[in-house]
């Protein structure tokens, strides 16, 4: 079951989304990171996925898995953004975290 | 500064006018091919689930394809080619097309056979009610059950229609990246754009691809022209590109086929183990017979695997493939990409996800175009009725339709004779008899009670399959049967998503009261989507 | 004056034609940009892509597929453009002139030895 590829990117998307002060949500978050931090961990998590991607599915496979899996991610992202903006941003913290467990598991 | 800008936005509006055309011409015949091209991912699945009867155990390539070799000299051991898929983990069965000799009095060549399926152990047709499966579906989506040449032609044009709407969409989306994560509810016609938008650009690696792809995948028959600049005769690019001579001609001359076993064993050994996965007998029992055995690339992006040709009189190698160059490879990644059978389980969900996104891209394009333009207490002019039907006939009633497929097989008994063309009609009666029907009612109401109708048809599924078949749904939660479960559980997903469209459809008010329509006309300024013409 | 004349008689029986096809003249210009972006995309991208598959100098199994693969792109392209041009004669000229001049030189050169 190689989803952590897709859980980190979607901790990366929801982290590129707090970057565009358009969909910084109100009320702000409990934890609120500065546009600039959130953009360069948002790069940053989608290097991770790929990393992982790579590791996990092996070369050229990795690489559309990792294509595949953000794009599914940014889909998923972008309906629970629209629906329950708090929500989508705590499943991107959970998601890592459970992203992280899988890994290392 | 403001001649760059101009020009700038006259190719914004000129990619925009042009973007909506290509929609409206290509939009419903898109549909049809992302939806049924999605359902392709699972086209074993599938016809694994429409042969419930069927429990096959697992045969080494040699077994099968001598069983099936020796079942085709027995039927008709006279025709032109046999192309014969053998058993996977995800197929049991041994699948064979046979081409019959063409006739040379007759005026048009014999259409191919139907699928011909056998046990892979005995090479006995099997024992299970005949059925296209998932086969139909894949078909459909690049044929559009019309007559070769003129289905893959058309579908050919609206994968082309496809690669400029996705060019110039790409050109005309202003604010491409600060409107990445927008998708705003209960606008109308803004969340429609949204929708449409979030849609396209989210997966837009993969609409790019798979529509490049697809056009890629049937390239010989699109654009063969190159060829014949290099080539004298259009076999010998075959031959350097594939590594076989393809549609050799028979020299007259009967010669007995040679066992097949030895072939598969010698290739296999030549691969180092590697599994043999089609062969293509062209001229059997000829004495210009060959065998080419192709291999599995199912671990690999590459979906041409390596061939070794074989004659089939002799026995001797004739030829083999070489180790493609980059262009040669970048077509097989490329058909390979398209494919997804490099795919695991995993990766297949996700290509199964972003062919549904794909196909919401589509649908939400028309359902744009409508919403854009209604002008509620007007009277709507002809084009805009007929696209917004045609809509409704398309988007509402082709997943009633493709379930009926589904529904056909378990109701129509499995000893019937022709029931697999039975199951094909059902499904088209039911998309354009429901599509018909939906004329009869307002344009809301047939929205509301064609998606309601969808999904019941998707609903009733796992019903019929309890009540039909003995691998219900708690039978498969019992046995830990993965494949019929899943099957249950997607089907019931599909329900809920028509049934929440249905629902969502039915709370659409139909003339927003004063006061908002004001402000709405005021927030409708096209500054996103600008019509010339 | 006999220019004057000649574009006259040409425009006079133009406008009876699109009378006669009940097409007015922005009907005709849009049918034939039309007609010029499909079947002209289309033949130009062939006759592009065949040339550039004789020309490559690599191997012929490998110049033949990449003139393959990369004539839908030449095709989407060309189509899009001959919509974004405004001037409906130069759409045709670099078209139809593409397609004449690439599958001329095609055939003149003759199939690759």
């Amino acid at each position: 079951m190689s989803l952590e590829p897709g859980l980190i990117s979607y901790a990366a998307l929801a982290s590129l989304a707090l970057s565009v002060m358009k969909h910084r949500p109100t009320p702000a978050l409990a934890f609120m990171p500065l546009p600039t931090m959130a953009r360069v961990t948002g790069w940053l998590l989608l290097a991770v996925a790929l990393l992982l991607s790579l590791w996990r599915f092996g070369g050229p496979q990795g690489v559309v898995a990792w294509i595949g899996q953000t794009c599914v991610a940014g889909a998923v992202f972008v309906l629970m953004l629209s629906w329950r903006s708090h929500a989508a941003f705590t499943l991107a913290v959970v998601g890592f975290f459970v992203a992280v467990a899988m890994a290392f598991a | 500064m403001s001649k760059a800008f101009s020009g700038e936005m006259r190719l914004r509006q000129s990619m925009a006018w042009i973007h909506t055309w290509l929609g409206l011409l290509a939009g419903w015949i898109l549909f049809a091919m992302f939806l049924t091209g999605t359902a392709s991912y699972f086209r074993p699945e599938i016809t694994q689930w429409m042969q419930p009867e069927l429990r096959l155990a697992p045969v080494a390539p040699r077994r099968a394809a001598e069983t099936a070799v020796a079942h085709m000299q027995a039927t008709s051991p006279d025709d032109q080619q046999w192309f014969i898929y053998l058993p996977n983990d995800r197929t049991p069965e041994t699948r064979i097309f046979a081409m019959p000799k063409p006739d040379p009095g007759a005026k048009e060549p014999k259409n191919r056979s139907a699928e011909i399926k056998l046990d892979p152990a005995t090479g006995a047709a099997l024992n299970a009610r005949d059925t296209c499966g998932g086969e139909h579906f894949y078909r459909f989506h690049f044929q559009l059950q019309l007559p070769h040449p003129w289905g893959r032609w058309l579908a050919g044009l609206c994968a082309i229609f496809m690669l400029a709407a996705i060019l110039s969409g790409v050109i005309t989306h202003k604010r491409i990246f600060a409107d990445f994560f927008t998708l705003r509810w209960k606008k109308g016609q803004r969340s429609w754009l949204d929708t449409h938008n979030v849609s396209a650009v989210l997966a837009l690696p993969f609409h790019a691809m798979i529509t490049y792809t697809g056009l890629i995948a049937l390239i010989v028959m699109y654009m063969p022209w190159p060829i014949a600049a290099n080539y004298a005769k259009h076999a010998d690019f075959y031959a350097d590109a594939y590594g076989r001579e393809a549609d050799g001609d028979a020299s007259g001359k009967p010669a007995a086929l040679k066992p097949i076993g030895p072939m598969v064993d010698a290739a296999s050994r030549q691969w180092q183990g590697g599994r043999p996965r089609t062969i293509v007998i062209r001229n059997p029992n000829d004495s210009a017979a060959t065998v080419t055995i192709l291999r599995s690339g199912a671990d690999r992006l590459n979906a041409r695997g390596e061939s070794i040709t074989y004659s089939g009189a002799t026995g001797a190698k004739l030829s083999q493939s070489s180790p493609p160059g980059a262009a040669l490879t970048t077509a097989g990644v490329m058909l390979g990409l398209h494919l997804g059978n490099f795919a695991g389980p995993v990766l297949r969900w996700t290509y199964f996800l972003l062919g549904l996104t794909g196909t919401a891209m589509v649908g939400t394009g028309s359902l744009l175009w409508t919403a854009k333009r209604r002008k509620p207490g007007a009277k709507p002019f002809f084009g805009f009725r007929l696209v917004e039907r045609l809509n409704i006939a398309t988007i509402a009633c082709l997943p009633a339709g493709m379930a009926a497929f589904l529904l056909a097989n378990r109701l129509i008994p499995a000893g019937l004779e022709g029931r697999a063309a039975l199951e094909v009609s059902a499904m088209f009666w039911t998309w354009f008899g429901l599509a018909a029907l939906t004329l009869l009612r307002p344009v809301r109401c047939a929205w509301v009670e064609g998606l309601a109708l969808s999904a019941a048809a998707f609903a009733a599924l796992p019903l019929v399959n309890m009540v039909m078949t003995d691998r219900g749904l708690f039978t498969s939660i019992a046995s830990g049967d993965w494949l019929f479960l899943s099957f249950d559980g997607a089907m019931l997903a599909i329900a809920a998503l028509l049934g929440f469209g249905s629902w969502r459809a039915a709370q659409v008010r139909v003339a927003p009261p004063r006061r908002q329509r004001k402000a709405a006309a005021a927030e409708f300024r096209p500054k996103e989507l600008l019509d010339v013409a | 004056m006999r220019k004057r004349t000649l574009s006259q008689g040409i425009s006079v029986f133009g406008q009876s034609l699109s009378q006669f096809f009940l097409l007015s003249r922005r009907g005709w210009r849009m049918s034939a940009r039309c007609f010029t972006a499909l079947v002209g995309g289309y033949a130009a991208a062939a006759a592009m892509a065949s040339l550039l598959a004789r020309l490559l100098p690599i191997a012929r199994v490998e110049a033949t597929m990449w003139g393959m693969i990369l004539s839908f792109l030449m095709f989407a392209s060309l189509g899009l453009w001959a919509f974004h041009e405004r001037r409906l004669w130069k759409v045709a000229l670099v078209i139809w002139g593409s397609t004449l001049l690439s599958a001329g030189i095609v055939m003149a050169m003759g199939i690759r030895p």
